[in-house]
């Protein structure tokens, strides 16, 4: 099975295999375009320890189909943010590295990563208070009191679900 | 704000270390990863401590140890580097060991003096290092701990480590000054289990020290100026002074060897701060393995924050919309409130509202319509009007459907003989028509009597008010327009020869938005007539009538023709009276018998009968555009699906019949009932029928499909409404709600009464015609927040 070298932004480099790597659309694309290639595929946006994270992802899914034909609004009518048991597992990590790992998904053009690093955003706010998101995501409460009544009552969920 | 405000990505110490402390706390550790037999690089090592630190509840048994502890070695610039050979030993035992050489002659030198800090390590020192039995030491570790790991090793070599390990020989090392270390350590988790625990960590530095460092301190420096040179210990103690609190520090009374150990850490920092980053981490996990739970639970309070990220700020746009677009409402509203950021976040696309709204299967009505317009004048933005609307439907079927809601229950008697005929109302007035020729009109606040309109001589059977004009046919077979306000009869038109059954108004109001191009749209979206009348009657003819305005005059009263003495007089004399009534526009016939029921659609209009037969017409033509034959008997309900360009009818066959309004032909035929069928109503996708089976059924309105049926009354429906959330029907005594999505039944909304005629609800109101007592009374439950503790009224007088 063919390889490929991916270079991280600091200079480390991973032999992986083709089928790993194509896990990104961003590389797939490359390789498709570019055939193949000796040279290593410099990743500037992505640093060895994301990179390192992500390839474990995609060994783990290098055998999934390719479901990027799904239909878009009926994933997000359904709102299932349910993620599998192994994705769980792997994005089980502190909010650095989820970051990281969002952003260079994003950047490498892997959705369903991308997609499950969004839905454990979506799990760490939902069914919390206002006060509980802002310990959650360390975020300072700049509103007024005036505006936060506003806003409060703006946004009023009388009810318990 | 933040304790630790900023804080570098590069900062790699803590980040291990929150690593494996977040590791720690998920018992949920893949076990997939950390097996050896994989041969993957991945970079875990599972670590079994088996004895050491259980009295002072360190570190639990699996622990994780990053990659970096197991990734580097050391070389010197003479180019004589430390050599362990792999056939002795796994790379990363060999590592982790090195590691802990450099951890034992730390601290050998520091009890060499500090001397030594400058000068190239002495053979005492090397031997301090290196003499011991380093087998032994091995086979100790391996009872103690077991390893397994994986990865290859990566060469980090530094100056500054050379300083520190620059030997030539790898002797075997005795763990005598290891043990020394361990002591020291222990010295933390003796004084923080002994401890005020909230400044355990960090008070007894502080106190002993004299530099008064303070870990707080040095941490946050660290995290502030992650580039500054780590090895200027001025800049490090002229920082961390300024944190210190004497007065706040607590006394602690320790012994000398304690004393000598806390007052080597400060030359411990200093030289901390110069080693290269995989010792600083492999020293941190140490320190921290042999620390006690609250000092870690402390420092992890501490560091949590610095790896905290505010999510919706910092990434891009259109990944927070994707964040945003897998959160319920309620998580929704929640986070609108968190920041300003946020909230500008959340409000900037109405989409996510949008798929809420369609996913809760929330019908768009006419209401919501209007509240848009409003709204948008009011430059709203288009996401919280979608907001508002969608929390307007949830709130409604949320106060509907919850069993605890207590509605409140305004209750009057009314004037009436026999039966309750028609009813209407707003949350101003309600309008109920009864067998005693009188349409009475009352308030929906109090009950009060607010106007009578007399002028029907005989009972009126059909009525419908737009804005203050109400119309109403009666058995008297003529057709009234009223001013609800002044009680002001307007109009009377004659033509009817029999009882008038049915009526409508249509007004351009009810045009719904243009329907689907691909469609000849068989509902024009514009109405070639201005509003207008539809009356059915018993003599089986529908008359279309232009709608008067209320400001305009009373036309002539024109008396029945039935002094005319031949059939053609008569007839003529009818065509004169028609053609001087400026109103009537034209009469449709077609139907053999009684025109039960009808349905408006701009310029449709479609009637059901006695005779069997639906018949499709042009308003503004008059042209008959389909007869639709298929029912075996009498039909008693028609209704129009804009959408679908469909109508549907139900009567005595007991059968739904679903029609092609463009071809005419006969869609489905819905059968389930067992009895008549007497009334269907729709909205959107959902249809519902009630029969006098004493069941309501549910049907997909698009395929025709029975999705519930709704057993729970014991005699006919009498009558019932229904929406997106819920049907509220009634059979003789009882008035039950259902929740039309699942079918199940909710509650009761009024029961042991001896006859409901009528119900309707308009959003948190509902308004049944009932009989209790042998009396006919109104109640009105109100299901809003507002509503005011249930009373009843004695008679009210107008």
């Amino acid at each position: 099975m063919s390889k490929v070298k991916l270079l991280s932004s600091d200079n480390e480099e991973f032999t992986v295999d083709r089928i790993v790597a194509e896990k990104s659309i961003l590389i797939k694309n490359m390789l498709e375009d570019m055939g193949e290639m000796n040279v290593p595929i410099p990743l500037p946006n992505v640093s060895s320890n994301v990179l390192r994270k992500i390839i474990e992802w995609c060994e783990h899914h290098k055998n999934d189909l390719y479901t990027g034909n799904e239909d878009e609004t009926e994933i997000r009518l359904k709102k299932s943010t349910d993620i599998d048991e192994w994705d769980q597992k792997f994005i089980s990590v502190d909010q650095e590295m989820l970051f990281e790992i969002i952003l260079a998904s994003n950047y490498l053009d892997i959705k369903p990563l991308l997609d499950t690093g969004c839905k454990t955003i979506a799990n760490m706010i939902r069914g919390k208070s206002p006060e509980d998101i802002r310990k959650t995501f360390n975020i300072p409460n700049d509103f007024t009191p005036e505006e936060e009544e506003q806003i409060r009552k703006e946004n009023e969920w009388a009810e318990d679900r | 704000m933040p304790l630790l405000p900023s804080v570098s990505k590069s900062n790699n110490l803590s980040q291990t270390f929150l690593a494996f402390m977040e590791r720690d706390k998920q018992d949920t550790l893949s076990k997939a990863t950390l097996d050896p037999c994989e041969g993957s690089d991945s970079p875990i090592i599972e670590k079994r401590e088996r004895s050491s630190n259980s009295e002072s509840g360190s570190l639990s048994a699996r622990v994780f140890v990053p990659k970096e502890f197991s990734s580097f070695h050391f070389s010197s610039p003479s180019g004589n580097d430390l050599h362990f050979t792999n056939n002795e030993m796994t790379p990363a035992v060999q590592n982790l060991e090195l590691l802990q050489v450099v951890l034992n002659a730390f601290f050998a030198r520091q009890q060499s003096g500090p001397d030594l800090l400058a000068s190239p390590p002495s053979q005492q020192l090397k031997r301090a290092l290196f003499g011991g039995d380093r087998r032994e030491l091995r086979k100790r570790r391996m009872i103690t701990s077991t390893y397994t790991c994986r990865g290859p090793s990566c060469a980090s070599p530094t100056s500054q480590t050379d300083a520190i390990v620059n030997c030539n020989e790898g002797s075997p090392h005795t763990d005598k000054p290891r043990s020394a270390s361990r002591s020291d350590l222990q010295f933390n988790s003796q004084t923080s289990a002994s401890d005020n625990h909230s400044s355990e960590l960090f008070a007894p530095i502080p106190l002993v020290s004299q530099t008064s460092t303070s870990l707080r301190g040095s941490l946050s420096q660290r995290a502030a100026f992650p580039s500054s040179s780590p090895s200027s210990p001025s800049s490090t103690s002229s920082a961390t002074s300024a944190v210190h609190t004497p007065t706040n520090a607590p006394v602690i009374h320790s012994s000398p060897s304690q004393m000598e150990a806390v007052m080597k850490m400060q030359s411990l920092l200093t030289s901390f701060s110069s080693f290269p980053k995989p010792v600083q981490s492999y020293l941190i996990f140490h320190f921290l393995q042999n620390s006690h739970k609250h000092t870690i639970q402390e420092i992890s309070s501490l560091l949590n924050p610095l790896f905290q990220r505010d999510f919706l700020a910092l990434l891009p746009q259109e990944i927070c919309r994707l964040i945003i677009n897998y959160l319920d409402a309620s998580s929704l509203c929640m986070a609108a409130q968190v920041s300003r950021r946020w909230n500008t976040l959340l409000n900037c696309s109405r989409e996510p509202w949008e798929n809420l709204f369609r996913a809760d299967a929330f019908h768009w009505e006419r209401k919501d319509e209007e509240l848009r317009q409003k709204w948008l004048q009011q430059s709203v933005s288009p996401c919280t009007i979608m907001k508002r609307i969608y929390l307007r439907h949830h709130r409604l079927r949320h106060k509907w459907l919850d069993k605890n809601t207590k509605p409140s229950v305004l209750s009057f008697p009314i004037q009436a003989n026999n039966v309750i005929t028609a009813l209407q109302f707003d949350f101003e007035k309600v309008v109920v028509t009864s067998d005693d020729y009188v349409i009475h009109i009352y308030s929906t606040k109090t009950g009060k009597l607010l106007q009578r309109l007399e002028g029907h001589e005989d009972e009126v059977w059909a009525f419908q008010y737009v804005g203050n004009t109400l119309v109403s046919g009666s058995s008297d077979k003529t057709v009234r327009v009223w001013n609800m306000e002044t009680g002001e009869c307007k109009q009377v038109f004659y033509g009817h020869t029999s009882v008038i059954r049915c009526l409508r108004i249509v007004t351009n109001d009810d045009l719904h938005p243009t329907l689907n191009d691909e469609n000849t749209p068989v509902i024009t979206n514009s109405l070639p007539l201005n509003s207008y009348i539809v009356t059915g009657s018993r003599d089986s003819t529908i008359r279309v009538w232009k709608l008067p305005d209320l400001t305009d005059p009373t036309i002539p009263a024109q008396q029945e023709t039935t002094a005319a003495n031949t059939e053609e007089a008569a007839a003529s004399a009818a065509v004169d009276r028609d053609n001087s009534n400026p109103y009537y526009i034209r009469t449709l016939r077609g139907h053999a018998l009684t025109v039960r029921d009808i349905a408006c659609a701009g310029d449709i209009v479609v009637s059901g009968s006695y005779d069997g037969t639906v018949r499709v017409w042009q308003a503004s033509t008059g042209e008959c555009l389909h007869v639709l034959r298929g029912h075996v008997d009498r039909v008693y309900s028609v209704i129009i699906d804009e959408t679908r360009q469909r109508c549907i009818s139900a009567g005595v066959d007991a059968c739904i019949r679903i029609w092609s309004l463009i071809t005419g032909e006969c869609l489905h035929v819905l059968s389930g009932h067992t009895s008549l069928v007497c009334q269907v109503s729709l909205t959107q996708d959902i249809l519902v029928s009630g029969s006098t089976d004493a069941t309501l059924r549910v049907w997909d309105a698009e395929t025709g499909k029975c999705k519930h049926v709704l057993k729970g009354h014991l005699r006919h429906v009498t009558c019932f409404q229904h929406d997106e959330s819920k049907v509220i029907s009634s059979s003789d005594g009882t008035l039950k709600l259902w929740d039309v999505r699942t079918g199940t039944f909710v509650r009761d909304l009024l029961s042991d009464l001896q006859l409901i005629f009528q119900v309707k609800f308009v959003e948190y109101k509902c308004v049944a015609a009932i009989l209790r007592n042998n009396r006919m009374y109104l109640d009105i439950l109100d299901f809003s927040d507002n509503a005011t503790s249930p009373r009843i009224t004695s008679d009210v007088t107008a």
